[in-house]
């Protein structure tokens, strides 16, 4: 036996992997595709760039190689290395095709139930097993609930995850895309739980149906406006106290307006937990697990075997998807 | 999927890769300290080429390593009490030095300043974050700059794995537990009290590397119940009924309290005469003012 010191076990690493080309840039860091040299397998390599951070490492690099060194699951997206160059961290993840926010606006393609139901199982599956591992994503959206070439769905993005588990820890309201983003954080709550990423994946199952975003707010304050105009102003015995909460406005009093009215094509039992997702109070929320064992995904269609759900069509270059993706976020391609 | 069955734990980090026996840990640290003395010997004889040295240089034993790490681990208490750090961060950094110097050694990396990167990293790792600025300006002779250099490389030995399992979380969860089955819970609350007290000193041996979080909690629990006259035994038989399993956890849970029983601080003398000696066994490749 030999012990490695950890700047050469970093090199080894290192050497692993090639860089190909660039694929997307972000605000805090780059994506490549590259191969593991010794079997050609595709990755993707997330370059982040320390060095233009004056405290060092920063956190959302921190808070995502903390939270994927513990996530194994196949509704997670996986962390095969992390190994830093100069002044860059690297993590070389797997290499995903495309991701739900492009399958959604792909005007060529038609969802069928079966395949909503399918999305929306993975999304649970591997949102379960974030949350019984006690971490939080507070980042979920389309766009971050990525595809690989066998339709299998991965949560992707954790840049903004943390762990859970003391109730009383205080935390950042700023988190989650506004769109996404659940009453309590938007009425400043420095206190809650596994709920937000809940109403995100309520958020997202109605974006499903309606092939549009939802709530889409133009401000946070419009957000809520929009919120409460679709599913009707929280009344107190709605959501007991929330007008304690620290960024609390009062809102005019829109009625609350039956979620058939809007979802019209669809069965009773997805609008019921569609409804469960939706629940203005947190504690009363349909949690991951119980929405795994709502009757929706018992009954009839059963979900489409991952292969078989519609994908876009397969750019001879992949690369360039995700390119033109990242360049030009609103439109599909 | 077979692994969907075994407990969630064996998923973690902690016991995916910082899980050994004793005497695999002993193996560990004496290859990393072999490894440490000849890298340290080929450079600072190639550093003496051209002159002439009559310098016997007596190098670290890992005895004298570990008294050393001990020494810091006891001071990174004192730097996270002046930052007003919770206990979980203190902890973790902890945790931090003893894995970074299962792989290195001081003659390579000075404990000091690991120490106080492994404290600032933690401190970002355990969201408790502090201005890189506001953390280096009340220690002497320590720049911004000094903190951020082993950033990197306390990161690569800790193989990017910032996630620690304490017992504090399992104590919590016994302390909760064991108030459905006791009335009295002003005694049980003492107990858990003091039990915390004992997980922090299990902190600074190896039980970390050895047992499992929840072990290690039980154990504090076994040893404040028999300071305070709590009924330990009555839980544990409440718990447990099979007796197979309560014999095998006793076991593990004695060997957790002798270890614990016998951890004393290192003296300071030791640390000194360690400290002297190590100015001349330092690897002249690390030092940023070798000729090398």
């Amino acid at each position: 036996m030999r012990v490695e010191i950890g700047e050469d076990m970093n090199a080894r690493t290192s050497a692993k992997y090639r860089k190909e080309k660039k694929v997307g840039e972000g605000t805090y860091a780059n994506v490549y595709q590259g191969v593991e040299v010794a079997t050609g397998r595709l990755v993707a390599l997330k370059k982040i760039k320390v060095g233009d951070f004056k405290s060092g490492l920063d956190m959302s690099a921190i808070r995502e190689v903390k939270a994927l060194r513990e996530l194994h699951h196949p509704n997670v997206i996986q962390l095969i290395d992390v190994f830093s160059h100069k002044t860059n961290l690297n993590l070389v993840l797997e290499f995903l095709d495309t991701d739900l926010e492009m399958v959604i606006k792909d005007t060529d393609l038609i969802f069928k139930p079966d395949d909503i139901k399918s999305w929306m199982l993975m999304t649970l599956r591997g949102l379960y097993h974030c949350h019984r591992s006690w971490v939080l994503h507070r980042d979920l959206k389309p766009n971050n609930l990525l595809i690989a070439s066998d339709g299998q769905l991965k949560l992707a993005d954790f840049g903004l995850a943390r762990d859970y588990g003391d109730a009383t820890a205080n935390m950042t309201s700023q988190v989650v895309t506004r769109w996404y983003r659940a009453p309590e954080l938007l009425f400043g709550a420095k206190k809650y739980g596994y709920a937000v990423d809940m109403w995100a994946v309520g958020c997202i199952f109605a974006e499903l149906m309606l092939r549009t975003p939802y709530l889409p707010g133009d401000s946070d304050m419009d957000q809520l406006n929009t919120m409460f105009r679709a599913l009707g102003t929280p009344t107190d015995e709605d959501w007991p106290n929330h007008t304690q909460l620290p960024d609390y406005v009062q809102f005019k009093q829109y009625p609350r307006t039956p979620l058939t009215t809007l979802f019209t094509a669809t069965t009773p039992d997805s609008i019921d937990l569609m409804e469960k997702m939706l629940v203005y109070n947190p504690i009363k929320r349909i949690t991951a697990l119980e929405a795994l064992n709502h009757p929706y995904f018992q009954n009839l269609p059963r979900p489409t075997a991952p292969k078989k759900l519609p994908k876009p069509a397969l750019n001879i270059n992949e690369g360039q998807v995700a390119e033109k993706r990242r360049l030009d976020p609103g439109k599909s391609i | 999927m077979s692994q969907a069955h075994r407990p969630l734990y064996e998923q973690s980090s902690q016991f995916r890769n910082w899980r050994f026996s004793r005497e695999k840990l002993h193996e560990i640290r004496k290859l990393t300290n072999q490894a440490g003395v000849e890298r340290a010997q080929t450079n600072i004889e190639a550093e003496q080429v051209g002159y002439r040295s009559n310098k016997q240089v007596n190098y670290l034993s890992l005895d004298d390593e570990l008294a050393l790490c001990h020494f810091y681990e006891t001071k990174i208490d004192t730097f996270a009490r002046h930052f007003k750090l919770p206990n979980q961060v203190k902890a973790t950094a902890i945790v931090y030095m003893k894995r970074f110097f299962l792989y290195n050694t001081v003659m390579d990396y000075s404990p000091k300043s690991v120490m106080l990167t492994c404290l600032y990293l933690a401190s970002k790792t355990e969201n408790k974050f502090i201005q890189v600025e506001d953390f280096a300006k009340p220690i002497p002779k320590t720049s911004s700059q000094d903190i951020l250099t082993y950033e990197f490389v306390v990161s690569q030995s800790l193989k990017f794995e910032y996630t620690v399992h304490h017992p504090f979380s399992p104590l919590y969860g016994f302390y909760l537990d064991a108030q459905i089955l006791n009335d009295n819970i002003s005694l049980l609350t003492q107990v858990y009290s003091k039990a915390m007290d004992y997980c922090n000193t299990s902190l600074y041996t190896d039980l970390t590397f050895i047992y499992f979080p929840g072990q290690i909690a039980l154990a504090c629990l076994k040893l404040a119940a028999q300071d305070l006259n709590w009924n330990f035994a009555g839980y544990l038989h409440q718990k447990y009924s099979d007796e197979a399993t309560r014999l095998a956890l006793e076991a593990i849970v004695d060997d957790i309290i002798a270890t614990i029983k016998a951890r004393k601080p290192v003296s300071t003398d030791i640390v000194r005469e360690v400290d002297r000696r190590l100015i001349y066994c330092r690897n002249p490749e690390k030092d940023p003012s070798s000729l090398l």
